[in-house]
């Protein structure tokens, strides 16, 4: 079996960070919570659940990880399910990164051109952030975790800051009545938030170079329940402000929110922070991706030098970003559960399920024959 | 590495050059107000009105220096939808128009009536207006209002947003929304809609009032319009907008008198107001209550000539009987607002969303759909608990 090699590490802070701000940008660029079901003055709650399934899943994955510690995912499900399903498996995960690097920059240009910049082409958005993305995974994720740490502040600060300009125009009676239509829509409105966790994927191509070691698995699992708790929160901001229905029905309801509210007389608009905020974790998500994919890529056509494979899979999710959705509707379109939420269990949950199983089975026959063995 | 370095650079500065989307200044032309009218076909009429900051900044009139110093202009178009009406406005103009800054959406009544949720939807969806402005009604010519000049400001659409978003000055008609608020009630089940109203004066509009050494405001700030979903109802006068607002605590500041105990009249600053709307379904009976906290302070009185003494604000009885005539007057004006409300079949005070809100298996179990049949026989009980905070900067009254 060939191994990763490579001498690049990355703190888990920063892979925290990485996480929570890739899972932040999307879920806060058109809030799946209120969007993709009708959870409607209960997303809070969606988000919590969804966050604590989300939890559970990156434990899933970082504690596989954790089993094989100098190996990345394309490594073990080899090893797990045989060279052949591996390969497939490998694949899938290949083609995951791709997806979710692809469609984050595609909803960023959706953005600017929906809000911002009406006339410039998507292609031009487009090629401007792939490759932006594409050059920082050249130069390997050491320099993208630095990025990402000195960003994190401000990420965090521009997000806290349109939501505390919001607040003022938080009126209770839009989150009323609260839990009482039931389970059922509640969990309508988590699949598609749930399965946007794909992201944490990437911990399984990452794992053997972060450092230090015993925090590894409590990182990548602590960035999931952060990620979701400020999910929870602005979901709850974001219905208390614009109501159930006007939420509900926009393209890109944060940025919608920080459009609508005017916190002073003096300042007046404040969407630029969410804005920037986005920009700078669609940056850190799509630079994680685009080196993660051409890993994942280089691993499984052995080619030694991962950063040969950049150019090519940074192509790739420019040709998928700009000709996988047609247009705005179809974007939203692919979220919709069932179908994205299936799509992402069938490639991704039933994958990690299979080689939980394998480890499992394997540790099991081990075990039973090193007692016969005794 | 260096060539990559500096494509990238080439890359990024051709990227922030802005290509496609750039808009210099010195091409632009701002609209700071945007009026809607519909006509006798059907067809929308937007009017805008176009700030000329030189012109403003010099100090100008509007009509005492020839065409191009105005600090504003008006222009008016024609189109099917609302968004061809704002586009038809281009073709009259040298530049291009940005909405991105206007101050004031403006409804006149005959599209009200009709229905203003293409107009809400427009606004909704475009990526230059916003849903901070602030929206009202007027009663009268739109055209005339936006073409007035008002005396506080020399552009109108600035004056208009200061009137309808006052901070902390006396108002007792309704506060302005603003369109994000407007939509939410619009939206919301067992709500509707109470839009501020600018009333056009007689006179405004024609040369003559605006040649007068004082020119009045052409326009007032008073009373509401009632909808059911997008539809303009009818108008709420100053003291039911002032019940509506008191019972859905949307009123922070408004005057009310009332009889001294002493003779003459006690003028109260109510300061703070606080409600709750309790519903109640008794064997599927619905019923109401809306309990409200005033809280004010005493301001003027009268009765004070003829060597009256006035209220003697150091005795408890006085107080108490001051505080239940000003208690009496809220509850009058929310009493007003539901008469209306019920007379109107319009639930601007929010009842239904109160039970959509707290009793939702009952909203659920059928009120909500037969809510504007219920509406009118909804029995209402109102409570108001009034505080006087102070007597004003004097403990007794000045007589003589």
């Amino acid at each position: 079996m060939r191994m990763a090699k490579t001498t690049e590490v990355m703190s888990t802070r920063q892979l925290a960070g990485i996480l929570f701000m890739m899972r932040t940008t999307v879920v806060i660029s058109f809030v799946p919570l209120i969007t993709t079901g009708s959870a409607a003055q209960d997303a809070w709650a969606a988000g919590l659940i969804a966050g604590l399934l989300l939890t559970l899943a990156a434990w899933v994955v970082a504690g596989l990880a954790a089993r094989y510690p100098k190996l990345t995912v394309i490594d073990y499900s080899r090893m797990l399910l045989g060279r052949f399903f591996g390969t497939v498996v490998s694949l899938a995960i290949s083609w995951h990164f791709l997806l979710i690097a692809a469609t984050d920059i595609r909803i960023y240009a959706e953005l600017m051109r929906v809000a911002f910049m009406p006339n410039t082409p998507i292609w031009f958005t487009t090629l401007a952030m792939v490759f932006l993305a594409s050059l920082a995974a050249w130069f390997g994720i050491e320099p993208i975790g630095r990025a990402a740490e000195a960003f994190l502040p401000f990420f965090v600060a521009f997000i806290a800051l349109t939501l505390l300009g919001a607040a003022p125009s938080v009126n209770v009676q839009n989150l009323q009545p609260a839990l009482a239509r039931g389970p059922g829509p509640i969990f309508s409105s988590v699949w598609t938030p749930l399965s946007i966790g794909l992201q944490w994927v990437s911990v399984g191509m990452l794992f053997p170079q972060l450092t230090p070691k015993d925090q590894r698995v409590r990182s990548a699992v602590v960035a999931a329940a952060v990620s979701s708790a400020v999910l929870a929160v602005v979901a709850a901001v974001l219905v208390g402000v614009l109501g159930t229905s006007l939420s509900s029905k926009s393209l890109f309801p944060f940025l919608k929110m920080a459009r609508s509210v005017k916190p002073t007389r003096t300042i007046e608009r404040i969407e630029i922070l969410g804005t920037v905020a986005w920009g700078l974790g669609l940056f850190a998500g799509g630079s994680t991706m685009v080196y993660c994919g051409s890993r994942a890529m280089a691993q499984i056509l052995r080619i030694q030098e991962s950063r040969k494979v950049v150019p090519a899979f940074g192509a790739l999710v420019a040709l998928h970003a700009m000709y996988a959705y047609k247009d705005a509707f179809e974007l939203v379109g692919f979220f919709r559960p069932p179908g994205f939420p299936l799509l992402i269990a069938l490639t991704a949950g039933v994958p990690y399920a299979l080689m939980w199983a394998s480890h499992v089975a394997r540790h099991l026959v081990r075990r039973h024959f090193g007692r016969q063995g005794r | 590495m260096r060539l990559i370095a500096a494509l990238a650079a080439l890359f990024m500065a051709f990227s922030a050059a802005g290509c496609w989307d750039r808009k210099e200044p010195d091409d632009m032309v701002f609209a700071v107000a945007l009026g809607f009218d519909i006509d006798e076909d059907g067809d929308y009429v937007a009017i805008a009105q176009f700030a000329n900051p030189m012109a403003a900044k010099a100090g100008v009139g509007p009509t005492s220096q020839p065409a191009g110093s105005a600090p504003f202009w008006t222009n008016c178009a024609k189109g099917r939808t609302p968004f061809d009406a704002l586009s038809n406005l281009s073709p009259a103009l040298s530049r291009e128009m940005t909405v991105s800054n206007i101050e004031v959406l403006l409804i006149s009544e005959r599209l009200a009536r009709r229905g203003i949720a293409p107009i809400m939807d427009l606004v909704a969806r475009d990526n230059e207006l916003r849903l901070a402005v602030s929206a009202a009604v007027v009663d009268g010519s739109l055209e005339s209002l936006l073409e007035s000049q008002l005396p506080e400001d020399p552009i109108p659409a600035l004056a208009i947003q200061r009137m309808l978003n006052p901070i902390h000055f006396i108002d007792p008609s309704a506060m302005s929304p603003g369109l994000l608020q407007s939509i939410a009630d619009m939206l919301r089940p067992g709500q509707d809609l109470l839009m501020p109203v600018l009333r056009l004066n007689a006179g405004a509009g024609s040369e003559s009032g605006t040649d007068s050494t004082s020119p009045g405001s052409p326009v007032t700030h008073m009373g509401s319009a009632a909808f059911h979903r997008d539809k303009m109802i009818g108008w709420l006068d100053g003291h039911e907008s002032r019940g509506a607002n008191f019972a859905r605590s949307r009123s922070q500041h408004a005057p009310i008198s009332v009889q001294s105990p002493a003779g003459g009249l006690v003028s109260i600053h109510i300061t703070h107001v606080e409600s709750t709307i309790t519903p109640r379904c008794v064997d599927g009976d619905v019923s109401m209550l809306i309990r409200a906290k005033v809280e004010g302070h005493v301001q003027a009185q009268t009765g004070l000539d003829q060597g009256q003494a006035g209220v003697n604000f150091a005795d408890p009885e006085s107080l108490q009987h001051l505080r239940s005539r000003l208690a009496q007057c809220v509850r009058e004006d929310i009493e007003h607002a539901l008469a209306r409300s019920k007379q109107y079949k319009s639930d601007f005070v929010g009842l239904g969303n109160a039970i959509y809100r707290r009793l939702p298996q009952v909203w659920r179990a059928g009120v909500g759909e037969r809510w504007y049949e219920l509406l009118p026989d909804v029995p209402v009980q109102v409570e108001v608990e009034a505080a006087l905070t102070s007597s004003g900067l004097l403990r007794e009254s000045l007589h003589y």
